[in-house]
């Protein structure tokens, strides 16, 4: 676990987890987020917000990113506060596959993600995709 | 994964089978839950899930609850907190399935 650092009062410590890409890092991902949201003054509520938003992106990256990759693909979560809210970021080093829109598919996952944060930015490069999320907090 | 995380209980007299889900639902366990929602469905043609108890689910639980409603009545009791509603919501699966809330 990390050490006291200089943060200011209230001010979290970022949270970096580091997992391959496969479906068992998910309940780790989540693990360490239920642990960490607290300590960034998060409610339950918010929590299980964007406990969802970043299991949609990981999930996706696990699912899509991994198929036809050429090397074992990781993912990056990364989780710190802003000034007025936290900032989330999913990246993995696979492939990146448009999400195809029919009812009741994945295709709803980015709708899903807009919906519970309040941005959503997705970067797709050859080397991999970024999925970087803010979320206000409102005390 | 245990199977109690997903259990069935069959159809009695006029009730329907009742697939009931406790804890987190993800991709690691989505067959599991998908398993048994057909197995629920091979026996009625309507079917109740009840993901009262469920802590975390997500698109791929979305996913495996559209592929029975595709062929079965499904009714669904969801707890009253929690984004699930949401994720009911912009799915659609509020549309094809009939929603009870649980306090």
């Amino acid at each position: 676990m990390t050490t006291v650092s200089g943060a200011h009062r209230g001010v979290p410590d970022p949270l970096q987890i580091r997992v391959p890409a496969i479906p068992a890092s998910l309940a780790v991902i989540r693990a360490r987020l239920r642990r960490w949201l607290p300590t960034a003054a998060v409610n339950p509520a918010t929590a299980a917000e964007l406990l969802l938003a970043v299991g949609e992106a990981a999930s996706n990256a696990v699912e899509h990113a991994t198929r036809g990759a050429r090397r074992d693909v990781e993912l990056e979560v990364s989780a710190r506060a802003t000034e007025t809210g936290l900032a989330v970021t999913i990246k993995d080093n696979g492939r990146w596959h448009a999400p195809p829109n029919r009812p009741g598919t994945r295709g709803h996952g980015s709708k899903l993600m807009t919906a519970l944060v309040d941005t959503v930015t997705i970067t797709p490069t050859p080397d991999g995709t970024t999925v970087e999320m803010r979320k206000e907090l409102h005390p | 994964m245990t199977n109690s995380q997903f259990r069935l209980t069959a159809a009695v007299a006029e009730q329907s089978p009742v697939v009931t889900a406790t804890g987190d639902i993800d991709l690691a366990n989505v067959g599991e839950f998908g398993d048994t929602l057909t197995k629920a469905a091979a026996q009625s043609d309507s079917i109740t899930v009840d993901l009262s108890e469920v802590s975390y689910c997500d698109s791929t639980a979305v996913r495996a609850l559209f592929a029975v409603a595709a062929t079965t009545k499904l009714a669904l009791i969801v707890p009253a907190e929690g984004p699930i509603t949401t994720l009911l919501g912009i799915s659609g699966l509020d549309r094809v399935a009939t929603v009870v809330t649980r306090n």
